[in-house]
């Protein structure tokens, strides 16, 4: 897979603050890229830098591995984390607007609309004022005004805040259905447990650098350590002390079926194998697995041993 | 489409299609015509007359007995106590003017006016004058002069004004050129500030609403600064516009009706010395350059207003509400009131030092010159004017921009003019 958008070594400094330290990332064509960390971490200023709305100290972005133009921002959609329309105008012409700023011809512009006004059932809303519209259908709005010129790159920030989890849910459709569409999607947010589960590739963001960058999978694997979840029916038979193996419980938990939950943490390099055999004789186990930090749990990690 | 365009057609049509702004264009020449006309009506029923009662204890005017528009003086045969009790008591509205017994013609003093309010200057100055006249009457008088040599000592001059050019010698009218440069000073003066204010507006509602960062991800900062500015000028000029068509319409048709029905009472009154006066008003309006007069008002107008909405788009840009604005306003605005403030004294002297320097100074120019130029200004001093009016807005409009794309994006931060300073050298 080749990357839409490569950045090098970008920094990026305000009078009294480093927002950027040299940051590089590759986000792959044809991905959900999560970009996280907390707030103030710099995920904004580094999106305002892709969409050229501010220019980097140093540094360069390559978009399809040439280096990013003016002309290119008419192929990205962004969404702001600030969320704005103008509240007067109506909604029809206000969405015309934007498009035709992103270089469509009026033409274009009405066949989208009426596409989109479809697709999130808001076709009575044409003449309606933005301030006649409660937040959430405000949003709606936003995230057309966001995708309606069909840019290959869009950029999400906090995307899902502000909507019930019903237009949630709508809206996660529609980023699905963008990427399957040949789309990429830059997805900027410090709640990570509401991306996670949506993202191919992420970087993780603190205090102006990158800490991690990879697939998901990678990233959580790389981080794993060594805990495993167990659900076992010991009947008459006592637990051990795990203490005696060399494990450390972590938690344990007993289930209204007679069965015991139990996470730990094995010896480092244990087999999963050996592990479960050690549990085979004292019961019936139900379940098995290892537990896989979450993205969350990899950054609070991350960021405590980097505090130290 | 050219996004710039773009910018400036949604700025235009929101604003124009907008009812407040049918509204206003329509009434204004009404508000206009109705403000010609209220000095016209109110000195036709405003009745209120002076009322003075003279006591005189001297007994030399005892012959006085004036009573005209708005003076009247009269002998109440009463003492000076029983007009003060009179006074005391009730509700009685006039003055008292107190004579003495030693009044002396040619000592003229400890003449009084009694009143129960503040006796307001002009007032004062009526009586003053008309105690003078008298005086001099009786002086006069005293010189053994006859009453009709005194009579024939009155006079009254009106210069009649004419100008030289090229034409030859033409009618002018001191009160018409005067007027024209009130006008075009005041018009100006209102034009700048009105829709200065606007583009404030609108930069302050698009970085509120945040609209702003939605749209410089698909335009630069300064394409929507510039769109923004350029947009709500062409919702000025037409605005203009409208109101000149109108006006013509309305004094034509309005004048027409008032006219004749005024010029029929004058006839019968005294004849048509009095049509003549405004006729030759109206043949002096005619010998001003009235085309230059409008061209000069449509670029002094863009030339100001491109200064100061600039400036004002590039304050507002650096707050985050209206009311943070107030530290960036007066200092802004001071050029534009000093100027309308001095425009009594450019009128006066028109070709003054200071009514020159004032009209070269690029954010006092489109006023003062325009309050200048129905008095004839040099060429050279115009075109001088102008090119510093150019090259001050492109100066203006650069600056501006260099603070807005930083402004527009700075929230919950209080901004101070050192900072604003910092953002010019910003990469």
């Amino acid at each position: 897979m080749s990357n839409i958008i490569e950045a090098h070594n970008i920094s990026k400094s305000y009078a009294r603050k480093e927002a950027l330290k040299d940051i590089s990332l590759s986000v792959p064509a044809g991905s959900i890229y999560g970009l996280l960390g907390p707030n103030g971490a710099g995920k904004t200023t580094f999106i305002r830098i892709l969409t050229q709305i501010i220019g980097p100290d140093t540094g360069e972005i390559l978009l399809h591995g040439k280096l990013m133009q003016r002309s290119d921002i008419e192929k990205i959609g962004y969404m702001p984390e600030e969320r704005g329309l103008y509240r007067k105008m109506k909604v029809g012409e206000q969405v015309q607007y934007f498009a035709r700023l992103k270089g469509m011809s009026s033409q274009q512009t009405d066949e989208a609309i009426r596409y989109w006004f479809n697709v999130f059932e808001i076709k009575d809303w044409w003449g309606k004022k933005v301030e006649e519209l409660s937040k959430g259908m405000q949003q709606k709005v936003q995230f057309i005004v966001t995708v309606i010129h069909k840019p290959s790159l869009i950029i999400l920030d906090e995307p899902f805040s502000g909507f019930d989890p019903l237009n949630a849910e709508l809206v996660r459709d529609e980023i699905l259905k963008l990427r399957e569409h040949g789309a990429t999607i830059i997805l900027s947010t410090h709640r990570m447990e509401s991306v996670e589960a949506l993202c191919d590739h992420i970087a993780l963001i603190n205090n102006s650098h990158k800490i991690v960058e990879g697939k998901v999978f990678d990233i959580r694997n790389q981080f794993k350590e060594n805990m495993y979840e167990l659900n076992i029916s010991p009947g008459q038979n006592e637990l051990p002390d795990l203490g005696t193996w060399g494990y450390e419980l972590m938690s344990i938990a007993e289930q209204t079926n007679g069965s015991v939950t139990i996470k730990f943490t094995a010896t480092a390099g244990a087999a999963s194998n050996d592990i479960l055999q050690r549990f085979m004789p004292i019961g019936q186990v139900n379940a098995f697995k290892e537990v896989l930090p979450s993205i969350n749990d990899v950054f609070i990690k991350l960021v405590r041993g980097e505090n130290k | 489409m050219n996004k710039i365009a773009l910018i400036i057609q949604r700025e235009y049509i929101t604003r124009v299609k907008n009812k407040t702004f049918m509204l206003i264009t329509l009434l204004a020449p009404v508000l206009y015509g109705l403000l010609v006309m209220i000095p016209v009506l109110t000195a036709k029923y405003n009745s209120s007359k002076n009322t003075v009662a003279v006591v005189d204890e001297s007994g030399k005017f005892s012959s006085l007995n004036i009573s005209d528009n708005n003076l009247v003086m009269y002998n109440p045969h009463q003492s000076m106590d029983q007009l003060e009790m009179a006074y005391k008591s009730g509700d009685s509205d006039f003055y008292i003017l107190h004579i003495p017994k030693d009044f002396s013609v040619y000592h003229p003093t400890g003449i009084e006016l009694l009143s129960r309010k503040n006796v307001s200057a002009f007032f004062k100055e009526t009586v003053d004058t008309t105690m003078e006249h008298e005086v001099r009457k009786m002086r006069m008088q005293a010189m053994h002069i006859p009453q009709a040599t005194i009579d024939s000592l009155h006079t009254s001059i009106d210069v009649s004004v004419r100008k030289i050019t090229e034409k030859g010698v033409e009618a002018s009218s001191t009160g018409a050129t005067t007027a024209v440069a009130y006008a075009g000073g005041i018009l100006i003066y209102i034009f700048i500030f009105l829709y200065g204010s606007i583009v404030m507006r609108g930069v302050q509602e698009e970085k509120q609403s945040r609209v702003v960062e939605i749209i410089i991800s698909s335009v630069k900062p300064f394409q929507l600064m510039m769109g923004k500015i350029i947009g709500i000028a062409m919702v000025g000029l037409t605005q203009f516009l409208i109101w000149v068509v109108l006006t013509v319409i309305f004094t034509s048709v309005g004048g027409q009706a008032i006219g004749g029905h005024h010029a029929a009472q004058e006839m019968a009154i005294n004849g048509s010395q009095k049509q003549q006066v405004i006729q030759d008003a109206m043949s002096a309006l005619g010998t001003l350059p009235v085309g230059l007069i409008v061209g000069m008002f449509l670029f002094y107008f863009l030339g100001g207003y491109l200064i100061y909405s600039s400036l004002f788009a590039a304050a507002s840009s650096a707050v985050d509400s209206q009311a943070e604005m107030g530290q960036f306003i007066l200092p802004l605005s001071l050029p534009i009131i000093v100027s309308i403030a001095s425009i009594t004294t450019i009128v006066q002297n028109p070709d003054g030092h200071f009514a020159f320097w004032m009209s070269m100074i690029p954010l006092t120019s489109p006023i003062v010159m325009m309050a200048r130029i129905p008095f004839g200004v040099p060429v050279w001093q115009l075109i001088l004017s102008m090119a510093i009016l150019v090259a001050s807005f492109i100066a203006a409009v650069w600056l501006a921009g260099k603070i807005y794309r930083i402004g527009i994006l700075m929230y919950g931060k209080k901004i101070t003019w050192k900072e604003l300073g910092k953002w010019l050298f910003y990469s």
